[in-house]
């Protein structure tokens, strides 16, 4: 009844993809202080990007003429190249990826403008909002750019050329590879964060957080820190919207609304702020939500065949903030705590004052 | 003569209709340590947020090494060596008592790109550690390497404004009040830091309420009243000044 391997395999890259957005935003609020409530734009910005991409890519590089990527027939066509020709499908691909990185990083400049322009950050926060809003109505009532509500389907996994490589005819396969280089990926963003943070430009991002002018008058260019932290932190929300798309195979502005931008905040709350492996741990958390909470609704469907899907799906919300709540009583500052800058500087204090070697909280 | 690092030449500021500072014109020299004192509300603070850029001046020219530097920001003046510190502290209270330590020395590891990699900036973090742990040492404030700035004492907290300000050796330092609310005992401390780097031909331009305190070490002081400076002369000279003792109402100056 429940396709187990199907159901690890989904939880898996959904919670790749959400700590990859969680760690983004706790790299630019946690540490940097820039309140990003428009983290559905960069995710979805990217998403979209490679949608449009790749749909075009297929056939120029098939040398095939090109066509209305809205139509169900250019769809049949990309998923015909998509199991027949790795080479082109795995180009495409990589293509893609580059370019929502980059697009992502352009986004974050743009996005840094009115962050240098606003004296209070929270002014950035609606800013940010408004934009993620705006780009959702564009992108759902065109029809041309991004196909309007359906969205661009057909994206196929990029592993697919795979099931005739094997004996069994399924897709699990290029499923099981996909999730693990979505968990690759979510790896490489960990360890990019840790060491930003764990360095002097970490320290520069705390400083910015605490108190602005103080660290400009202590000789640190405030403006150029926020133009970075946007920049590093928006494309890593793009590269996960990359991953997203060719996941789950089609770009809809339904996954990126405000409301899943609210979903990484919860996260990040929950994980606490500042500390990598909160984002990392929040993500989970939420991912086991998100995907138990879908499964019971799969599970009552099957049962009681007049049950309405939609309770469940709302529950979900509800238990988050029910886990909101939890958190705020027991452990306000979220599951893990803000830890130490961890450079030479501090390990040779620690050690002077024979420190146990693994204690990175403050005291 | 010595030569003259910091200059002020009519500067007026307003706030609603009310001259914070009116016409002030002074110098300050190479390695001195210059005194700006007066009553309350008397200007000083905002003659300092003027000329570490943190305020823009309504009128007059800020001159820093023989550069105009009025319409500079603050993290321009700290480049060209002009560190400031704040009345009300302005540290970083999420971060603990290092890592204030460390921030404001220039560190190759700034750049995002260079952060990734340890070995850029491991040598530069290292010699900033060993020089922190010093500097720290001097002020008794090592065992509260990882302290939170906001869970240490308001006389500790002006002990970690010196000994950033001593990680950087500036130039010029602006001082405000720098020894308002530490222990007594600490404060020979203090003078003899400042004294050091005077020696070390750095220029100290110092807040403080009263003439009191620092009238051991002053070279030479200026009274501010009502946004004006109404005396100028060597600490002898100002606790005879009958002006002075005017502004301050019966109260005593020295």
């Amino acid at each position: 009844m429940v396709d187990i391997v199907g159901f690890c395999l989904s939880f898996v890259s959904f919670f790749g993809i959400y700590a990859i957005l969680t760690l983004s935003l706790n790299l630019e609020y946690g540490f940097g202080g820039q309140p990003n409530f428009g983290q559905a734009l960069f995710y979805g910005m990217g998403a979209f990007v490679t949608a449009i991409l790749t749909s075009n890519l297929l056939l120029i590089l098939t040398h095939q003429h090109l066509e209305n990527i809205c139509t169900i027939s250019s769809l049949v066509e990309r998923e015909t190249i998509a199991t027949s020709n790795p080479s082109v499908t795995l180009l495409a691909w990589a293509i893609s990826g580059i370019t929502s990185i980059v697009v992502g990083a352009i986004l974050g400049f743009i996005a840094s403008y009115p962050a240098l322009r606003v004296k209070e950050e929270w002014y950035l926060a609606m800013v940010l909002l408004v934009a993620a809003q705006i780009f959702v109505i564009v992108f759902r009532y065109n029809t041309r750019l991004g196909c309007g509500f359906d969205g661009i389907a057909g994206i196929s996994n990029p592993f697919s050329w795979l099931v005739s490589l094997t004996p069994i005819n399924s897709p699990v396969i290029p499923n099981l590879v996909y999730s693990a280089i979505i968990l690759l990926f979510t790896y490489l963003c960990f360890v990019l964060t840790e060491r930003l943070t764990n360095s002097p430009f970490g320290r520069l991002l705390k400083s910015v957080r605490d108190d602005w002018l103080a660290s400009s008058t202590l000789g640190k260019n405030v403006n150029k820190i926020r133009t970075q932290v946007m920049i590093i932190g928006s494309s890593m929300a793009s590269l996960a919207g990359w991953l997203y798309v060719y996941y789950i195979g089609v770009a809809n502005t339904e996954d990126y609304t405000s409301t899943f931008t609210f979903s990484i905040w919860v996260m990040m709350i929950l994980g606490g702020f500042a500390n990598n492996r909160g984002a990392v741990v929040g993500a989970f958390f939420i991912t086991a939500l998100d995907r138990f909470t879908l499964i019971g609704s799969t599970l009552l469907q099957a049962y009681f065949p007049g049950f309405n899907p939609n309770i469940i799906s709302y529950s979900k919300y509800l238990l988050e903030s029910l886990l909101l709540l939890l958190l705020l009583v027991f452990r306000p500052k979220g599951i893990m705590k803000e830890g130490v800058i961890l450079t030479p500087a501090y390990r040779l204090f620690s050690l002077r004052m024979g420190e146990k070697k693994n204690e990175r909280n403050y005291s | 003569m010595s030569e003259i690092i910091l200059e002020t030449r009519s500067i007026s500021k307003s706030y609603g209709g009310i001259k914070a500072v009116d016409d002030v014109s002074l110098t300050v020299k190479r390695a001195s340590i210059t005194v700006l004192i007066g009553p309350n509300g008397s200007g000083k603070s905002t003659l300092f947020n003027i000329i570490s850029g943190v305020d823009k001046a309504d009128g007059g020219q800020v001159f820093f090494m023989n550069k105009e530097i009025t319409h500079l920001l603050p993290h321009q003046l700290f480049q060209m060596g002009l560190y400031r510190t704040f009345q009300n502290p302005r540290l970083f209270f999420g971060m603990s008592v290092l890592e204030n330590t460390l921030l404001p020395n220039n560190s190759r590891g700034d750049n995002p790109l260079f952060a990734l990699f340890k070995r850029v900036w491991q040598d530069d973090e290292l010699s900033k550690a060993e020089k922190a742990w010093k500097v720290l040492g001097t002020f008794s404030l090592v065992p509260l390497y990882k302290n939170r700035a906001s869970e240490i004492s308001g006389g500790q907290i002006k002990l970690l404004q010196l000994a950033m300000m001593l990680m950087v050796e500036p130039t010029l330092t602006l001082l405000d009040e720098p020894i308002a609310g530490v222990a007594p005992n600490l404060i020979p401390i203090i003078f003899s830091a400042f004294q050091e780097m005077r020696e070390k031909g750095k220029t100290l331009f110092i807040i403080e309420h009263r003439l009191r305190e620092l009238f051991e070490i002053a070279d030479f002081v200026y009274v501010m009243g009502r946004g004006r400076l109404i005396a100028s002369g060597t600490p002898n000279e100002i606790v005879k000044n009958e002006k002075v003792k005017e502004e301050y109402l019966g109260t005593s100056v020295a």
